[in-house]
């Protein structure tokens, strides 16, 4: 009955019914694309393991600033602090790294030589990320103590180098210098990169090599900084003095810890290690260690990337707009109710209560917003597709003309979470904008209606 | 204005339909003039030429892949150095170049060395440039042209291997925006500056030199150093025909792979495909901005519509005896207008405001162009007639009501 009525109510005004949908439609199509990409951002790319793995930070920055206001420890660590900490014993895995670049020589017909991305790593990155190899393993716990030249590629690297084939147990030239390889992943893309997170969006490395690399080829990072003024030059002379004896900051450093317990103990002993470098004269500022677990890192990461601001900044004009589609599509829906004055009146006077009338007119939005909602949903894959313009990285695979991982992409659909959000903003919004309207249409005096019938 | 009074009584009687109208009238004409402001300021940005002769010039960086045997910096000097006159030679010999200058990093390519310069050593003050490093034929290459002062010369560039300006000529070339910036109405040929410990002096002034990103408020605040660079990276600037651009490029591209019996890198590509990059993520941005602000136009467009005829519909039987009394059409028809106009107004004063705390936030957040007055009032005109024509449709069918339609109406 109430259902009924509804359905006669919008086929009485098709036009505006039609508007309704199409304002809401276009309201959710626009919006959802950047609060997908925003909730993304901060999306939690390894939640089995999330609560367990932990980013160290050390405060070694010089005495009368921050590294970064109110009082941020610098993101990465020096080199001599990265080979005490992983003496521990404490962590269940630990593994220091950091983002380098090398050229990489194909033996191949056709095949120029190219830059690609590296990962100076230590073997346990794999195992505590959880990255599963497609042929191989990672090296061994003897490669790491003697640097052998040893790399994982990824799976878009060794498509590139042997087209799928087997790749394990032959040599690629990276630099100047013969590697073998160990192993190849399966395709794997953490969106955000959350072990990084200098660019959330960035693809992951294409090969993985010992951190030995650091000082045996003098991999330089690509990201750095120092607290004091550099007073050397970074050039190959000065490599070592630049990054292993000093202040300079550049190692990612992460553990696993299995428990409170564990995290305790190593909090402890991070307070301990720093009081005693403070004895040796290091450290200058207060004790200031950071343990951040994954989600925690992410935020802390961005909180103050540029992408954030920009991204805010359009989710801010985005739901702007959708609030003016709202406020639109309210205003049609007293013009569509009041017409219907009439109507109302003739069944308030049949003997229709208050409640059934309201209930009628908020069916009745409801099912125009459900279907604003569902409309908007194929309007919102599209503007998806603009949407990830934004973020497109250059990956190597594309610069030597292969197709990008398709993991990435998986990135940039609508999942079952935006899918069940567009059409709860789609209901929520309809609601907000209905209800005022169908109360007033319902608290029509019949008796002033059906005189001037 | 006897209208004015009733306007306002009919307004006061329909607050909420009112209220609606005038917030998305202010929200949209916020978001209008901000997406117009930005979208307006990159435009501009991208069709200028920072005063060089950006249609021409073509950037190749090449990585050599093997190292020097030992890492004194003589072997290191010696060794790159080679390699790099070897290349230079290859594209100086390249046909379509007609210039070609060894730099450190490319303008507008966000990949360029930020310095501080002071006027002294312990100056607390400081200017932040980018600083380029170049050989002499730099401005020839880049077009750009010289002020005053003069040029570097073949021996200010000596080799170098690394960014330490200590053992080089103690000369720099600044862009004419740093010279005002440093030397307010003075002669800045010829004084001296600090960077870092260096005491530099100005050698020349460019009219115009590019920063390292175009969206940068220091654009324009920069400066070249004389210097050859020796290093594992050679970045070379090329000045070409502006009619064989892809020819050359893909002619450099091809010499460069194979010239050298030694593996190295190539990447060439034209000095707008870099700048392209550069500003690829603000050009997404503004174009979602764009797209939105379409869409906002034509929702505001009917909503407008839709409350113009809400109140004709509404007040039938009013204007109805309106004719009956003698109005004309074309009164009916200017009432609804300025009933519509006076709405309107209301919301485009609100919305004054809110573009003014969305500017602020959107500065903020995405670098975004600040408003003023050129954009704000011809954008409220604008929005001001989009009004009067959306209102124009119902206002008319108003003046179609039959006088007639206030005696059947009890």
């Amino acid at each position: 009955m109430l259902a009924s009525s509804a359905l006669h109510s919008i086929r009485q005004t098709p036009f505006l019914s039609l508007l309704i949908v199409a304002l809401i439609a276009v309201g959710i199509g626009i919006t959802l694309p950047m609060l997908t990409v925003y909730a993304n951002m901060q999306d939690d790319p390894i939640p089995q393991k999330s609560a367990s793995l932990f980013r160290v930070q050390l405060d070694n920055w010089a005495e009368d600033r921050p590294f970064r206001e109110p009082d941020e420890p610098p993101y990465a660590i020096t080199y001599q602090d990265a080979r005490s900490l992983s003496e521990s014993s404490i962590p269940s895995r630990s593994a220091a790294m950091y983002a380098s670049r090398a050229s990489i020589d194909p033996d191949k017909q056709g095949l120029m030589p190219f830059a690609a991305t590296a990962r100076v790593t230590d073997r346990e990155f794999f195992q505590m990320f959880e990255v599963e190899f497609s042929q191989g393993n990672a090296w061994s716990e003897e490669a790491d103590l003697n640097g052998h030249s040893v790399v994982v590629l990824s799976q878009g690297l060794s498509d590139v180098l042997f087209g799928g084939g087997d790749a394990v147990g032959k040599t690629v030239r990276i630099g100047d210098q013969p590697y073998s390889i160990v192993g190849v992943l399966k395709s794997w893309q953490p969106v955000p990169k959350f072990y990084d997170m200098d660019d959330p969006f960035a693809a992951v490395e294409d090969f993985f090599i010992p951190f030995s690399a650091l000082t045996d080829h003098r991999l330089q990072p690509d990201y750095w900084r120092s607290p004091y003024p550099v007073d050397i030059e970074l050039n190959l002379s000065t490599f070592d003095a630049f990054f292993i004896g000093s202040e300079t900051v550049f190692v990612q450093y992460w553990v696993e810890l299995a428990n409170d317990e564990q995290r305790q103990e190593y909090v402890d002993f991070l307070d301990s290690y720093v009081a005693q470098q403070q004895q040796l004269g290091r450290f200058p500022r207060p004790v200031n260690n950071r343990l951040s677990d994954v989600s925690e890192w992410i935020e802390t990461r961005t909180e103050d990337s540029d992408d954030a601001g920009g991204v805010t900044a359009l989710l801010v004009v985005m739901v702007l707009f959708f609030i003016v589609c709202l406020l639109n599509a309210m205003n049609i829906l007293l013009t569509k109710f009041l017409r219907s004055r009439p109507r109302v009146a003739m069944l308030r006077c049949l003997g229709a209560s208050q409640r059934f009338v309201f209930g009628q007119y908020l069916l009745e939005v409801t099912l125009l917003a459900a279907a604003g909602g569902v409309m908007g949903l194929a309007l919102a894959t599209v503007g998806l597709d603009a949407a990830k313009a934004l973020f497109d990285r250059e990956t190597t695979q594309a610069a030597v003309g292969l197709a990008a991982d398709s993991t990435y992409d998986a990135f940039w659909h609508l999942d079952t979470t935006m899918i069940v959000t567009s059409i709860l903003l789609a209901l929520v919004g309809g609601w907000l904008a209905g209800i005022y309207p169908a109360w007033r249409v319902c608290a029509v005096p019949p008796s002033t209606e059906i005189k001037s019938l | 204005m006897k209208e004015f009074s009733t306007i306002g009584r009919t307004l006061l009687r329909n607050k909420t339909a009112v209220a609606l109208t005038v917030f998305q009238v202010a929200l949209a004409v916020a978001v209008l003039i901000n997406s117009y402001a930005s979208i307006d300021g990159y435009r501009e940005i991208v069709a200028d030429d920072m005063g060089i002769a950006q249609d021409q010039l073509i950037t190749v960086s090449i990585s050599m892949v093997d190292a020097p045997e030992s890492l004194d910096r003589e072997s290191i000097s010696s060794f790159y150095s080679g390699r790099v006159l070897e290349n230079l030679d290859t594209i100086n010999t390249t046909s379509g170049v007609r210039a070609a200058s060894l730099v450190d990093s490319f303008p507008m390519s966000d990949a360029a060395p930020v310095r501080r310069v002071r006027l002294s050593e312990d100056d607390e003050a400081s200017t932040l440039i980018t600083m380029y490093t170049a050989d002499h034929d730099y401005l020839k290459t880049l077009g750009a042209r010289l002020f005053s002062g003069r040029d570097f010369r073949r021996d200010d560039a000596a080799w170098a291997i690394d960014g330490n300006l200590e053992s080089r000529s103690p000369f720099i070339t600044i862009s004419q925006q740093l010279a005002d910036t440093l030397f307010p109405d003075e002669e800045a040929v010829g004084k001296q500056v600090y960077i870092g410990e260096t005491q530099l002096t100005i050698s020349g002034v460019v009219e115009r030199l590019p920063g390292l990103h175009p969206l940068w408020n220091n654009a324009e605040l920069s400066a070249v150093v004389p210097a050859r660079m020796a290093t594992e990276q050679m970045r070379v600037l090329v000045r070409a025909d502006a009619a064989s651009m892809d020819a050359t490029i893909s002619a450099l591209e091809e010499r460069l792979s194979h010239s050298t019996g030694t593996t190295q890198i190539v990447d060439v590509r034209s000095l707008h495909d870099l700048k392209r990059r550069t500003l690829s993520t603000a050009s997404s941005t503004l174009k979602i901005l764009g797209f939105v602000s379409a869409f906002l136009l034509l929702v505001t467009a009917l909503g407008t519509y839709g409350q113009t005829a809400f109140m004709v519909t509404k007040r039938t039987k009013e204007t109805g005896i309106k004719r009956a009394i003698g109005a004309t059409r074309g009164d009916v028809i200017s009432y609804y207008l300025v009933e519509n106009s006076v709405i309107t107004g209301i919301g485009l004063a609100l919305g004054l405001i809110l573009a003014y705390l969305l500017n602020v936030m959107l500065v903020y957040g995405l670098g975004a162009t600040k408003i003023d007055a050129a954009i704000i009032i011809p954008g409220i005109v604008f929005m001001w007639i989009l009004g009067l024509i959306s209102s124009l449709l119902p206002a008319w069918r108003a003046s179609r009501i039959a006088p007639a339609a206030a005696t059947r109406m009890a």
